[in-house]
């Protein structure tokens, strides 16, 4: 379809930039009718110009990966009669498509894009989002002006400074100074007022805050340079005041951009819940949005989908993954008169299900407000930094103290000068850009490699923790059945066994589980494919597989060999015995936490699979870096104690640490109680960590985990392996190494400064130029970091 | 040297101007997105025919 618009350019483009687009488009899956409802149109959809009768359609896209993908948007419109044109905004994942309403409706378009292969999402209206967005605005705003400012008292201060060394006539150097004061104004009234306000909610609730000494180096060198000015002395500091507000800023806004980042991020990973669900409406199934759905409707939940709202089920048989609420991926079988939450993926086969609760009011809606309750709540690790300046801010109120006291002996002017260029020298715009600066530079980078960091504390935080939980399901195994265990009877007979499956049994067991969705045929399919070299799902045309929900498969060969494959309940009910040998196979999997399935034909057991969890790659290293480096590591897991057991072997955590059926309440409970001992991280996955993950110092979210995990989580981690955490780890205490390194060289910079001004030497030139060198010390220092490098 | 007197108020009126127009940008969004307007540079703009408006320059090979 491209090719043919002649779009070709698009390959062009993309093949330049080296972008590719996710996920083949799943054709004829989706079909958005839901953004034509009337709800959506009346949240979302904005008349362009009141003659021109166009609307304007605001979607969330993914997908986005380069400059092609924006040309492909901007310019499709000549697929769609009635589209007239698309503006893409990729930092946000958002474009807004302008088209005749008369000609095409929402669906369509969004039909386009996804045919294009993008994902289409209605657009995020997050509040958050919102105030983030509106926050960084003024933050810029303020920067500019700052920079105004800096830029041109700086310029004027070439003059005055060339003045103090050759000589300036009174009148002009009078005038400059003015001109400066002039242009200082707008960054101390203005600018500055985010740290005047928070100095002053600081004294109130008589904490100590970083914002403290700046505002009173502010203020006071300003007033100061004014009361100079006209008593025509030539100590006036307007440019290093206004150098120290604009650098500062600076800091602030790396700080708001990374985590707008971060936010993105966050808000780009798959939802929870369907946006839609099909809903019986006059007897006609319609697709709404899940807000419109109301109790005592009828929804139809198609196989291999998530289910959408708490309900009854009024007909159809499946089986159900509740991995999302218990933590345990074992299929659990459904009939009508069963309840389902929302959150559970329905697997084999279409559900009809009464609602009783949606969005909010159901289970998952309740954990998520609870989740989000509790992270508001969730106590302020006092940051490196604020508990620094607490002791900097008292030492240098007291040496200028010290400094007037002495020089007033002298002079009345030498006292102020001196104790005013201490003020200026020592303010913290090292200290406070150290931090920020940092943190900024490690945020982004852990981006790049998959750990998306929510705030600066917890990275902080990280470094300090001494005990680490995690979660077992989805987080330190892979979350999806694999065939762990085999054994097989060889032809010939006799109760000896073996490990390994001959060939033609693989082939067999392959075209049995072809056509099923159950999450133990995928795992048999998996462990087929990798053993046989060639695909052959074709290769017994014959064998029609019918599945019997909850038990297994059985068909019959074109050479008349009755197949059964399934649990030892299957065979039993076919009136087939298990021998001796796979009544040991069977003990030897309940021992390790596995299920068995059992292939037979003509009525003879001929091989099994012991099928279970396995750890995710990495783990193993993961677990032995954290032993070595002492940290306490225990799991602890909704499943059963085989399971458990058998993962904390596997990943060399000592059995007494490992503990299992854990509830969520109970897992919240330990969680809390581990925590008040000492600082604590939890690593989890899926609702039922959600409630642990708020509670504890630091939470981490691990790919594939539920949005309510998300939003509980401090830090989120994409990639499915345990190195990415380990290079969490490591990455958090190189930060804190960086941080260190540049607080102690701005420290150095302080004292001597310090020592200066307090003696006398120190004239506004020397302050103008140590303070930047400082903050160039600190810059460098954080850039040249090596927190979270590219893993070669 | 005098002059001066008149050339820092004739600049500084120009650089507050500078900002007045930077405040306007930024209050009509255009410092939201910075990352799509760099894409959108290296787009020609004549290469899908169906498109009304637009240049329709021959098209450069690459």
């Amino acid at each position: 379809m491209i090719h043919a618009s002649g779009l070709e350019r698009f390959y062009s483009l993309r093949d330049q930039s080296g972008g590719k687009l996710s996920t083949p488009p799943l054709p004829g899956q989706q079909k958005f009718q839901y953004l034509d409802s009337d709800g959506f149109a009346s949240r979302y959809i904005v008349g362009v110009a009141e003659q021109t009768g166009l609307l304007e359609l605001p979607l969330s896209v993914a997908g986005l990966h380069c400059s092609a993908c924006v040309w492909l948007l901007e310019n499709c419109c000549s697929l769609l009669d009635g589209l007239i044109s698309v503006r893409v905004d990729f930092s946000h994942s958002r474009i807004r498509a302008v088209y005749n309403p008369e000609l095409t409706a929402p669906s369509k378009i969004a039909q386009l894009i996804d045919s294009l292969g993008y994902a289409v999402a209605p657009p995020q209206s997050s509040t958050e989002l919102q105030s983030h967005d509106q926050h960084g605005r003024d933050l810029l705003l303020r920067l500019g002006i700052a920079g105004f400012s800096a830029g041109n008292t700086m310029l004027l201060a070439i003059s005055l400074y060339q003045g103090m060394f050759t000589g300036i006539e009174p009148v002009y150097r009078s005038y400059l100074e003015l001109a400066s004061l002039l242009l200082a104004l707008p960054a101390v009234v203005f600018s500055a007022r985010p740290f005047y306000l928070t100095a002053l909610g600081s004294i109130r609730l008589r904490r100590v805050h970083i914002d403290l000494p700046i505002s009173i180096a502010i203020l006071a060198g300003f007033s100061a340079s004014c009361i100079n000015h006209l008593r025509g002395s030539p100590h006036v500091y307007f440019d290093s005041i206004c150098m120290l507000i604009f650098l500062l800023l600076i800091g602030r806004w790396l700080q708001h951009k990374t985590l707008r980042h971060a936010f993105q991020s966050l808000c780009e990973l798959p939802t929870l819940l369907p946006i839609a669900a099909q809903v019986e409406v006059n007897n006609v199934f319609k697709e709404l949005l899940l807000n419109e759905i109301s109790i005592d409707d009828v929804v139809r939940i198609q196989a291999d989908s998530v289910i959408p709202v708490d309900g009854i089920i009024t007909a159809g048989h499946s089986h159900l993954n509740l991995a999302v609420i218990t933590g345990e991926s074992t299929p659990i079988s459904c009939a009508p008169g069963d309840c389902v939450v929302a959150g559970a993926r329905n697997l084999s086969a279409a559900l009809t299900v009464k609602v009783t609760a949606a969005g909010e009011n159901s289970r998952i809606g309740k954990i998520l407000s609870i989740v989000k309750d509790a992270g508001a709540e969730k106590t302020n690790v006092m940051q490196l930094t604020d508990r620094l300046s607490s002791y900097f801010v008292g030492s240098v109120l007291l040496l200028a103290a010290a400094t007037f006291t002495y020089w007033i002996q002298f002079s009345v002017d030498a006292a102020v000068n001196n104790t005013l260029a201490l003020l200026i020298v020592t303010c913290p715009c090292a200290l406070g850009l150290a931090a920020p600066l940092a943190f900024a530079v490690a945020t982004s980078r852990a981006a790049h490699s998959g750990i998306l960091i929510k705030s600066h504390r917890a990275l902080e935080a990280l470094s300090s923790v001494t005990t680490i939980l995690f979660d077992k399901t989805g987080t330190i195994t892979g979350g999806n059945p694999t065939v762990q265990l085999t054994c097989s009877t060889p032809s010939a007979g006799g109760d000896r066994y073996a490990d390994a499956i001959p060939a033609e049994l693989l082939r067999v067991v392959e075209g049995l589980e072809s056509a099923s969705s159950h999450p133990y045929a995928s795992a048999l399919r998996e462990y087929c494919r990798t053993r046989l070299s060639t695909v052959v799902a074709d290769a017994l045309p014959a064998l029609k597989p019918i599945e019997i929900p909850g038990l297994g498969v059985r068909s019959r060969g074109t050479d008349s060999t009755d197949w059964l494959l399934g649990s030892e309940k299957f065979l039993l009910k076919q009136g087939i015995n298990l021998p001796q040998c796979y009544k040991d196979f069977s003990g030897r999997c309940t021992e390790a936490g596995l299920s068995p399935i059992f292939l037979s034909g003509q009525r003879r057991v001929l091989a099994a699979f012991g099928l279970g969890d396995s750890l995710r790659a990495g783990v193993q290293a993961l677990v032995g870096y954290l032993n070595e480096q002492d940290y306490t590591v225990a799991i602890i897991s909704g499943d059963s104690s085989g399971a458990v057991l058998r993962a904390a072997e596997q990943s060399g955590i000592p059995a007494r640490l490992a503990f299992s059926n854990v509830s969520p309440e109970e897992k919240l409970e330990m969680v809390l109680e581990k925590t008040a001992s000492a600082p604590t991280a939890m690593i989890g996955d899926g609702v039922n960590d959600a409630a642990a993950l708020s509670a504890a110092s630091v939470g981490i979210g691990v790919r594939g985990g539920a949005e309510a995990c998300l939003q509980a989580a401090d830090i989120f981690i994409t990639a499915a392996d345990g190195f990415t955490i380990k290079e969490l780890f490591t990455g958090a205490r190189l930060v804190r190494a960086t941080i260190k390194r540049s607080l102690l060289a701005s420290l150095i910079y302080n004292t001597t400064g310090a020592a200066l001004a307090m003696s006398g030497v120190v004239t506004p030139f020397f302050a103008a130029v140590i303070m930047p060198l400082s903050s160039l010390t600190v810059v460098l220092n954080s850039v040249f970091s090596s927190s979270f490098r590219e893993r070669t | 040297m005098d002059i001066m007197f008149v050339l820092i108020p004739i600049s500084i009126v120009l650089a507050v101007a500078g900002c007045i127009a930077f405040r306007w940008a930024l209050r009509s969004g255009q410092f939201d997105d910075t990352k799509t307007p760099s894409m959108r540079m290296v787009f020609d703009e004549d290469e899908t025919p169906a498109r009304g408006d637009g240049g329709s320059g021959p098209t450069e090979s690459d």
